[in-house]
């Protein structure tokens, strides 16, 4: 998949872009799930991960939301989730068509 | 191999992670039975509290690690019941099929004090029991064929590819 590639995702009514996530990151982050380990496993598993896809803006606001527990870990994962079965669906949006979109919203 | 070959054998296993050794301690059958379905992290599943978290921090920073567990998790599979890593998954599978496990229960197994080891020669005896040699070479040979992608670590006991051939033919018009 190339740079222009994304998903976006509604957290908490606000809409943020997420990276595809590689293969190999995803697969650490079940194998980390799956270990039986304390809960603050998984979620350094997934902090790590989603911050590289979201990119360190929108994850400095995810932070926020996440130390003013305004989200909770499990919405992290229920956007990992998410973000894995928009992937495996294979339907990434191109930011081109996105941004025109966006555009033609804020023309209207 | 396994470093101690006896299937009566309670000794702790040890695996190495990112240079890390860690020692898995002696398991019951029912937890490897429980832990089986995550063969990737079938390692950490069994080990103590500490190291999993341990595992799990390398697992998450150290590159390879996760690979190492995953390779690690086979091993110990194996090396527990003195079989291929597979065999003894497909075995341990097995021995949750209600009816194998009824049996199992009925004879009196219990896989919460018995070894891997040992759950796996019960539920093979269980299978190849009341067959003929040629159905127990079809099963014995059904459970030695490795899954996709793993083929090269079969061990057929022969390096002669037309006996192999024609065994597998004679095993074809059973």
């Amino acid at each position: 998949m190339g740079d222009d590639t994304y998903y976006t995702i509604q957290v908490k009514g606000t809409a943020y872009r997420f990276a595809p996530v590689p293969k190999d990151d995803l697969v650490m982050v079940l194998t980390v799930v799956n270990m039986g380990a304390s809960a603050v496993k998984p979620l350094k598993a997934l902090t790590r991960v989603l911050a590289d896809s979201a990119g360190p803006e929108q994850w400095d606001t995810l932070t926020d939301l996440l130390i003013e527990k305004r989200i909770v870990p499990q919405d992290l994962m229920d956007l990992f989730s998410e973000l894995v079965k928009r992937q495996n669906a294979g339907s990434p949006a191109p930011a081109k068509q996105t941004r025109k979109r966006a555009a033609a919203r804020d023309a209207e | 191999m396994p470093n101690d070959p006896s299937p009566f054998s309670r000794e702790p296993l040890s695996i190495t992670v990112a240079g890390t050794r860690f020692t898995i301690p002696y398991r019951p059958a029912a937890l490897w039975v429980e832990a089986i379905d995550n063969l990737r992290s079938l390692a950490a599943r069994l080990a103590e509290p500490d190291d999993r978290e341990a595992l799990a921090d390398l697992v998450i920073d150290v590159p390879g690690a996760r690979e190492e567990l995953e390779r690690e998790s086979l091993r110990i599979l194996g090396e527990a019941a003195g079989r291929s890593w597979w065999e003894t998954g497909r075995l341990l599978n097995t021995s949750v099929q209600p009816e194998v496990l009824g049996r199992l229960v009925l004879s009196g197994a219990d896989a919460w004090s018995r070894s891997v080891a040992e759950w796996c020669a019960a539920v093979y005896a269980l299978c190849v029991k009341g067959q003929d040699e040629k159905g127990r070479v079809r099963f014995d040979f059904t459970l030695s064929v490795p899954p996709p992608g793993y083929e090269d670590a079969w061990d057929d006991g022969t390096s002669d590819p037309q006996s192999t051939a024609a065994f597998l033919a004679s095993l074809k018009r059973g």
